[in-house]
């Protein structure tokens, strides 16, 4: 099985939510790693027409949990792996040597690497093993609950679960490489199948 | 509730430790949870964590549920609503989902600058100097304060106004030099808030009275309730889920996806669009709502709403005379508006039959039924009706026609407009003025084209929506039936803010949209006023002693409102068990809450900045209690009120003698306060707050930082050392659950609590009214069948029993406040006829006219209710009228400054569309902006304000998590405020000031075609001046804001540091600038025109310069 994002760009009003629920639901401190990220449109050239006629195409992603994760290739110390039975893309941060690989290898910047001031305790271990990324809320699923993000978008523009669920709740979604803004899923001549669906603009 | 064990993966998952935010432990072990589990990055430990639901309280527009998740008495995570999520096409309710202000809380709770000591200013120190504090003890803190209080309110005053000066009122003006606003910057739960101003101030003497949403929107306020129901706060729509109901949605000036507007408002809005139904936003911004929802979008240039509705309703009143049938109600209803408004059309003879008999029945639900309004209406007799006339050519319907006399050709009105082509400022000559300098506005004068007719083309060149979209916005509205049409507060953010928010309320009401399924105009989020009654706190028992003090402070503040306000301006001063003003929305009409920079510097003195009778009579500020309140930052013209409460008198003391603030930062008030005390926040308190559809408990689950105390804590030890004794019997020996159990007690009382006690309410966490099957707000489906003869049938508690386009009630309020309002010769600036029936006559030279309204608020005829201006007061203390002498060579004064109509008046800083065409001129006339200050060579641009979704007003400024959304450095890359500040300062029991610092900007959008004529891009650092001060900010260019308007959020805490600034173009110099960039170091301090709300969060003119480096000096 593997389990998948969906993001409604027309319901998505750029709030932060999502992004805050986040980095407060996994204990990340304000800071430039983000596991969630919004990209704001107002610099893209996706952003359309003149004021005040103008289409808003958001963009809102994490880790996509790839079908072929360029991650999981690049991690020499085999940090980083795809579950086989929900297709999450996991770091265990005990094996991270911090090559940074990982963060190259992935077309959406997903995997990141924090800086000491931004982790919890300024812990060996911790500093020792940085790299870190959206887990897909692993804890919450193993409680019936999706992922905090999804449960915290005051629009409901999120959604995540079985691919399945995903395609049949969502039909009107197209897998984000057919949408516009999002960065090509090609890394070393390979596609890497990101599992995120978007209700485009 | 609790969660099963989790079985958490490797890494910072794991360590849940919201303490280590704290910087200083709070009584937990999360340190050795940390070590023992973190360090293997296996698992999460052997623990449950407890869920507690409950709700912030953010002053945000909305309400919403956020859960707490706790650990050994941490909490360690927020979570939103996650209970089933409604459908919420039916009567069920949607999830309350959180936003990003509640979510990043845990950032706010354990933040290392939380306020956790009483701090003191030392006297040495000047005001404002974050190193002048020391800690004190709460004793020292209770029982100094308790000692400046009394000598306060005990102090004998004089001042301008004779009544003051009788001995037998001596002492009079003691209670009324305290002001204790709402705020919404701390914990704003209740019964927090009633608590401090209500039952300390009572205690004491009472304080200072101030009209109720002052700062949000004084317009809208002021309007709504003189122009369609007396009772209402604004006015209130049907139930957002009525949004699925209409055939076009309309939202004008309004933008929930920020301001949110009520829990779910913006999520019923995708809901209504998903379904097919058509939109259009009318916001001079781009909005965050209208961004997503992606519908039509009309953009009026800031400020000119009113011109735009004009235009709407100029091409309906020609499209319907073309008919055949200038009746039959294609376009606009002439029938059905002669029924439902008043003033649209001319009414020179009317009979009473043409109103309707105000008060309401019972049975129509009051916004708050305690303390209902009723007024007299002039349908009592003929006589009285002819005493509420529209004069020839004086409706709203000739204004916008204004030469043409197609409605007089068609029998519909008498003349066509009597209005003048200018309006001028009803401000100080050098003569009245503080300072002996005349206002830069005293006899400037600016369009108000009394005599042009407002076509789509006129507007067009206001406002720069092109005329054929108007013309087709207007016929879309005129046809359509079932039309949503939210309106906001946005049209209310001008220092014109009286005229949009009339205009928009008279257009929706002479269109029809209201009391049905799928019709209706208004703020969703308010439909709860109509309806349910929640209070604040309840008011303990009161012993006999108590209620004659209580007693004999009532009688004092009604002479307050004798002598200083006319009786018949709509003013009730009964105390009800809310206590003074609080959450009591038919109270609080004294003075505007933005005046209080003005009574400070000027109260009683018979002088005012502004020319403000209110506060050239009413007494001095001399104690300024600060309940989370942030008036420095949020009010206009920062900097210059920095200067104002730092102003002594010629004793060398201050003259706002003391001010207090409670808070849980520190705040840009807080740093030039006396005392500074350390509240409590929700969950660290029990409490439980009102917003949206629904009413939520906050449990107390985590301690006060430090040595905080929650407020009802606070103001029994200042009772306690103002008179042993008096705490017991203010507070009534009872805690804060007590308190909540006896206000929860009132909704049971008042049959809102759906059956619930305290313990079951309590246990649900939630109070949901929100499924309800009958969706359409009872006061307009009661108006609706009146109009239509139907069972059931209210008017609106108007003077008119209508909505009144024409309001000769607003009219009188305003010069029963002691403005001058008159015109000797009204042809002077191109009006063509007499005098406006009973409207502007009221100060006239020993002309005795009194006006309806002024009967018709039960205030009777009694000479000492009559407005007129006294000079002296007899043996009995009552007032001796004479007649006001104006200097006929004052020409500035024989004018009008108040109409009773809503027009387009240009803002002072604003701009027109065509400014920057060459087609610029229309039917002859000159349509540019005014200018009426000559700035606009010096300040190019416009900066208009607005909410964000990242605070709530001044709060969640200072939050990391909200930060790094939004704020920039020097470069443009995300930025927060140190996490680390204050450990070294308060936490040790020091001041620190306020959070701003150099390298963490506010965004400031730029339309892409100024930022290419200023070679600006995005990221570039910007100093952005206006005519008040500078601020630094970060670049955003964007297609989302107009050309020549740029747009900053409102809320940032204004920190003014001296620095060093080189500009790009070579230049550098030593700047006192505010690094933090607060809209209001840019915004004015004057008043509205006419409720002297303040025009803070307008549109003001900038320049800006791109700076190179920036350095502390």
């Amino acid at each position: 099985m593997q389990y998948a994002f969906f993001f409604d760009q027309t319901a998505c009003t750029e709030c932060g939510t999502c992004t805050v629920a986040c980095k407060d639901w996994n204990d990340v401190k304000p800071g430039k790693v983000n596991w969630r990220r919004i990209f704001m449109h107002d610099k893209r050239e996706e952003l359309t027409g003149e004021f005040p006629n103008i289409v808003s195409r958001p963009l809102v992603y994490s880790c996509n949990h790839c079908d072929n994760p360029a991650c999981v290739t690049a991690c020499a110390a085999g940090a980083v792996s795809k579950r086989s039975e929900d297709g999450i893309v996991i770091v265990d941060r005990s094996r991270c040597r911090g090559y940074a690989s990982c963060v190259s290898a992935c077309p959406f910047g997903a995997v990141q690497i924090a800086d000491d001031s931004q982790e919890y305790t300024k812990s060996a271990w911790l500093t020792a093993h940085p790299a870190q990324k959206c887990t897909f809320c692993r804890d919450r699923l193993n409680g019936n609950k999706k992922p905090t993000c999804v449960m915290s978008c005051p629009q409901r523009a999120l959604d995540a679960g079985p691919l399945d669920y995903i395609l049949q709740t969502h039909p009107d979604a197209v897998r984000a490489t057919e949408a516009e803004g999002i960065p090509s899923d090609s890394a070393n001549g390979r596609n890497t199948g990101p599992n995120l669906y978007i209700k485009k603009r | 509730m609790l969660l099963t064990r989790r079985n958490v993966i490797t890494g910072i998952g794991a360590l849940a430790c919201a303490g280590a935010f704290a910087g200083c432990g709070s009584g937990s072990d999360e340190t050795a949870y940390i070590i023992a589990d973190g360090e293997s990055g296996t698992a999460e430990p052997e623990a449950e964590t407890a869920v507690h639901h409950g709700a912030m309280g953010n002053n945000c527009g909305g309400r919403c549920l956020i859960a707490a998740h706790v650990q050994n008495g941490v909490i360690k995570r927020f979570t939103t609503d996650e209970r089933p999520d409604g459908d919420h096409t039916t009567t069920s309710d949607p999830q309350k989902r959180a936003c990003h202000r509640c979510r990043g809380k845990r950032s706010e709770i354990y933040k290392s600058d939380r306020l956790v000591y009483p701090l003191k200013r030392l006297e040495s120190a000047e005001r404002g100097d974050p190193e002048g504090f020391v800690r004190i003890s709460w004793q020292q803190a209770f029982d100094e304060i308790a000692e400046k209080l009394k000598k306060i309110v005990q102090a004998e005053y004089s001042g301008s106004d004779p009544y003051f000066n009788l001995p037998q009122n001596k002492g009079i003006w003691g209670m009324g030099t305290c002001f204790a606003p709402y705020g919404g910057g701390a914990p704003f739960s209740m019964p927090a808030p009633t608590v401090i101003s209500s039952n300390l101030f009572k205690a004491i003497g009472g304080n200072m009275d101030f009209r109720a949403h002052a700062l949000s929107f004084p317009g809208t306020y002021h309007i709504d309730r003189l122009v369609v129901d007396s009772n209402l706060v604004i006015v209130p729509s049907n139930y957002p889920r009525d949004l699925l109901n209409c055939q076009q949605i309309v939202l004008w000036g309004i933008n929930p996806a920020d301001a949110i507007q009520g829990c779910n408002t913006t999520y019923m809005l995708i809901q209504a669009r998903n379904k097919g139904i058509p939109i259009t936003v009318v916001d001079p911004h781009f909005s965050r709502t209208s961004a997503m929802l992606g519908c039509k979008h009309l953009a009026p240039t800031g400020g000119t709403d009113a011109a735009l509705v004009m235009a709407i309703l100029y091409h309906l009143i020609k499209k319907q005379l073309a008919e055949s049938d200038v009746n039959n109600g294609k376009w606009l209803d002439f029938n059905f508006i002669k029924k439902a408004v008043h003033g649209f059309f001319d009414l020179p003879k009317p009979v009473a039959s043409d109103f309707y008999s105000v008060p309401q029945p019972a049975g129509v639900p009051m916004l708050n039924p305690q303390t209902p309004q009723t007024l007299r209406a002039p349908a009592d007799s003929d006589a009285d009706a002819q005493e509420y006339r529209v004069p020839a050519g004086a409706s709203w319907s000739a204004f916008i026609l204004g030469n043409e006399t197609d409605l007089v050709a068609a029998g519909v009105n008498y003349a066509a407009s009597i209005y003048p082509d200018t309006i001028g400022y009803n401000v100080n000559s050098a003569q009245d003025a503080p300072d002996g300098a005349a206002d830069p506005l005293y006899n400037k004068r600016v369009p108000i084209y009394g005599q042009l007719p407002k076509t789509p083309e006129w507007a067009a060149l206001i406002t720069g929506v092109p005329a054929d979209e108007i013309k087709a916005f207007a016929e879309m509205l005129g046809t359509t039936k079932h039309v949503g049409m939210m309106t906001g507060w946005g049209s209310n953010r001008t220092i014109e803010n009286e005229q949009a928010p009339w205009a928009v309320d008279v257009l929706a009401a002479v269109l029809g949209y209201f009391g049905d399924n799928g019709r209706f105009w208004g703020e969703g989020h308010m439909v709860l006023a109509g309806n349910t009654f929640t209070p604040g706190a309840a008011m303990p028992a009161m012993s006999s002693d108590l209620a004659d003090r209580a007693k004999m402070v009532d009688n004092n503040i009604i002479n307050f409102h004798r002598m200083n306000r006319s009786k018949f301006s709509f003013t009730n001063t009964s105390r009800t068990a809310n206590g003074f003003g609080q959450y009591d929305y038919t109270n609080g009409q004294y003075v505007q809450m933005s005046s209080w920079q003005d009574m400070a510097a000027n109260g009683g003195t018979g002088k005012s900045f502004w020319n403000n009778p209110e506060v050239k009579y009413c007494p001095p500020l001399k104690c300024h209690f600060l309940y989370g309140y942030n008036p420095i930052n949020q009010t206009g013209d920062n900097k210059k009120s920095m200067e104002i409460v730092k102003m002594k008198d010629a004793g060398g003391k201050y003259k706002l003698e003391l001010i207090v603030s409670l808070d849980v930062f520190m705040s840009p008030s807080a740093q030039y306060a006396d005392y500074v005390l350390p509240a409590a926040m929700p969950f660290e308190q029990e409490g439980y707050t009102l917003g949206g559809t629904a009413l939520f408990h906050i449990p107390k689950i985590i301690s006060a930082p430090g040595e905080a105390l929650p407020e009802k804590d606070i103001a029994e030890g200042i009772l306690k050392s103002f008179q042993p004794g008096l705490e017991k019997e203010i507070m009534g020996n009872k805690n804060i659950a007590q308190l909540c159990e006896d206000g929860f007690g009132m909704m049971e009382a008042y049959g809102t609590s759906q059956g619930l006690t305290y313990d079951e309410f309590k246990k649900r966490g939630i109070l949901d009214y929100a499924s309800v099957t009958d969706l359409v707000q009872p006061l307009f489906k009661a108006y609706r069948a009146l109009l239509e003869g139907k069972a059931g049938g209210a008017p609106l508690s108007t003077t008119s029993g209508k909505v009144e386009a024409y309001c000769q009630g607003l009219v009188e309020d305003y010069e029963a406040r002691r403005w001058y309002n008159f015109d000797d010769d009204p042809s002077r600036y191109g009006g063509t006829a007499a005098a406006l029936y009973n409207v502007g006559q009221q100060c006239r030279d020993g002309v005795t006219v009194e006006g309806i309204y002024s009967k018709s608020c039960n205030y009777g005829n009694n000479k000492d209710d009559n407005p007129h201006m006294y000079t002296s007061v007899d043996a009995n203390g009552l007032p001796v009228f004479a007649p006001v002498v104006v200097s006929p060579a004052d020409n500035m004064k024989k004018a009008r400054f108040v109409y009773p109509i809503p027009m387009y008046i240009p803002i002072i800083e604003g701009l027109h569309a065509c400014d920057d065409r060459s087609d610029y001129t229309y039917m002859g006339v000159d349509m540019r902006h005014p200018d009426p200050l000559g700035l606009k060579s010096s300040y190019p641009l416009v900066c208009g304000n607005h909410h964000s979704i990242y605070r709530a007003h001044s709060s969640v400024d200072n939050s990391p998590y909200s930060n790094e959304t939004y704020k920039r450095d020097g470069k443009g890359n995300p930025a927060f405020r140190n996490p680390d500040r204050g450990v070294e300062t308060v936490r040790k029991g020091k001041g620190v000031e306020p959070a701003g610092e150099l390298g963490v900007y506010e965004p400031l959008d730029l339309n892409p075609a100024d930022a290419k004529a200023m070679n600006l891009k995005t990221g570039d650092l910007v100093m952005v001046t206006s005519p008040r001060a500078g601020v630094l900010l970060s670049v955003n260019v964007t297609h989302k804001t107009r050309k020549g308007i740029t747009r900053m959020a409102e809320g940032a805490w204004s920190t003014f540091k001296n620095c060093r600034i080189t500009f790009e173009d070579g230049t550098s110099g030593t700047y006192c600038v505010d690094v933090a960039g607060s809209a209001n170091s840019l915004s004015m301090q004057r008043p509205s025109r006419i409720c002297q709300g303040n025009g803070y969060g307008s549109y003001q003119r900038i320049k800006i310069q791109k700076v190179t480096s920036v350095e502390p000096a």
